[in-house]
């Protein structure tokens, strides 16, 4: 057998249990062949099931060792690894556990994976510098309904309809822990990184209107227009003014830009 | 002749702000590529701050040398990228294969010791070293399972490998202890096998004892039998860059600065002799 049908064989062994590598393999009747084989087979499974227990904490520490070790060899068994680094493995975890037969709160456990996931993006997304507010001050009057906002690599939004987040701050010793996993009101959540510190807080309906404008990329005008659907014309200005400080404060914000307009 | 680094560690996540606060007698640190392969985050900022203080080498377990896939160019272009930023003194990988069909198994899969994997891997070695604009350690790995069309012994295909491919070696002692157990052969016959101007860095680390074979497991400490291979090997090659590689049950640095302690003594008796 050449080479790569060798690797192949073996890869098939580990991967699918398909017996074929055996007879290329010295020793294959001896008492302890199977043990020295499962080093192989098992090692796969149980790498990635530390790996998965690593990146999903709290969900593992819900599900318990057994059903966590139960589920992620389901996972395992259906999503073979395809990237160079194990922290990519595991994307799909949150579609798997929606998939699961888990007692009705697949829809919680699930949320609560694309919420560890969604922590893991933000604690290895790239570093850049914050803007400025010096460069801001740049900005000439007439110019501002055209400025637009680039936000921080590390920024990410996230909507919830389970109390996963109180259910994730409890495990870490951060509040009480709920009675149970289970739905909660619609809530949006802004996640980002202070330096190396990852930091969350939800967002109230207004600044989460105007934070998805801004986070598509939209111009300072069109966020006061957003804004306008649920503020006094009046105050517009003022609470888009101020929701900008507060984000440029909490370094949410990259760069932002303007067209120089002709006098 | 690659430089002596001394005495080094692996740099684990565990360890990362008592090296930054207390500046511990280690000559290098070995950093596992795949932790720094990330745009950003805590990882590579603790990764550049200890660069500033210490030496640094960069150890993959994701070249996949031995597989017969296409060598990953994303991969390549991501440790030449590492690489530049860090400015390891040396960059190594291991002898093995880690997946095929575009699948990863994350293992060190052991190959057949072949004139055509060896054929295989010279080219292979040669494309990533003129990529890299520099010559590279393979590893020997440990194996649980050996293959009827092995041609050779693994010392003798390592020998060969790093003449052919003009590569250095990374000598894992452990790694050659275990196999000793698992495949039965003289670890010394090993060690007398392998050409001592190849041998750039050693590895030392723990296993865990089955009934009747041996897993590479580097969550213990360094054995009794490995320490004497050591102390063997070191007779052979001389003062070689040597480091601890603890990858479970990351103990307190304190404890792998005194198994680190006992390396150093092992080699000055030995340079005293």
């Amino acid at each position: 057998m050449q080479l790569r049908e060798l690797q192949r064989a073996f890869q098939a062994r580990i991967l699918a249990l398909e017996p074929g590598i055996e007879a290329q393999l010295k020793d294959a009747r001896n008492a302890d062949f199977g043990a020295r084989l499962d080093a192989y087979v098992r090692g796969y499974r149980a790498r990635l099931v530390e790996a998965l227990g690593t990146t999903y904490p709290v969900l593992k520490l819900t599900l318990g060792d057994d059903e966590f070790d139960r589920q992620m060899r389901r996972y395992i068994d259906s999503t073979p690894s395809r990237n160079y680094s194990v922290r990519h493995y595991g994307a799909g975890i949150a579609e798997h556990m929606a998939m699961q037969d888990t007692g009705g709160v697949g829809q919680a456990l699930s949320e609560l994976a694309r919420w560890e996931w969604t922590l893991a993006d933000v604690f290895d997304a790239p570093d850049d510098a914050p803007l400025d507010v010096a460069t801001l001050a740049a900005v000439p009057p007439e110019a501002w309904p055209g400025v637009s906002f680039t936000l921080r690599a590390t920024v990410r939004r996230f909507d919830s309809e389970t109390n996963i987040v109180e259910w994730w701050r409890a495990a870490n010793g951060l509040c009480e822990r709920p009675g149970a996993l289970a739905p909660s009101p619609a809530a949006q959540w802004l996640l980002w990184r202070r330096g190396v510190k990852t930091l969350f807080r939800s967002l109230d309906p207004v600044e989460a209107a105007a934070f998805a404008e801004a986070h598509s990329g939209a111009t300072f005008g069109v966020i006061c227009e957003r804004l306008a659907q649920y503020a006094d014309e009046a105050d517009v200005a003022f609470r888009a003014a101020s929701l900008l400080r507060g984000w440029i404060a909490e370094e949410l914000i990259a760069q932002c830009s303007w067209q120089d307009i002709e006098q | 002749m690659t430089q002596n680094l001394g005495f080094g560690l692996g740099l684990r996540p565990d360890h990362y702000e008592a090296i930054l606060a207390d500046r511990p007698p280690v000559d290098f640190f070995e950093a596992l590529t795949e932790n720094y392969l990330v745009p950003g985050g805590k990882a590579l900022h603790y990764l550049d701050r200890i660069r500033s203080e210490y030496p640094l080498v960069l150890h993959g377990v994701s070249l996949s040398i031995g597989s017969t896939e296409p060598l990953d160019r994303n991969y390549l272009m991501a440790l030449k990228t590492l690489a530049q930023r860090v400015e390891p003194a040396w960059v190594s990988d291991h002898l093995c294969w880690t997946g095929a069909s575009g699948i990863n198994l994350h293992d060190l899969m052991p190959l057949p010791y072949t004139r055509e994997a060896l054929q295989h891997l010279v080219p292979r070695i040669q494309e990533v070293q003129d990529f890299l604009g520099e010559r590279i350690l393979i590893e020997n790995v440990s194996s649980y399972v050996a293959y009827q069309a092995s041609e050779m012994s693994e010392w003798e295909f390592l020998a060969q490998l790093s003449r052919e491919a003009d590569c250095l070696l990374l000598l894992d002692v452990n790694n050659v202890y275990v196999n000793s157990i698992n495949h039965q052969f003289d670890p010394d016959e090993f060690i007398r096998g392998i050409p001592v101007d190849r041998v750039a860095q050693i590895h030392l680390a723990g296993h865990e004892r089955q009934e009747t074979f041996i897993i590479d497991t580097h969550d213990a400490p360094i054995t009794d039998s490995v320490w004497a291979l050591y102390r063997r090997t070191c007779e052979r090659l001389g003062a070689v860059s040597t480091m601890i590689e603890r990858d479970a049950n990351i103990p307190p640095l304190e404890e792998l600065l005194a198994e680190l302690d006992i390396a150093r003594g092992l080699t000055d008796a030995e340079a005293a002799a």
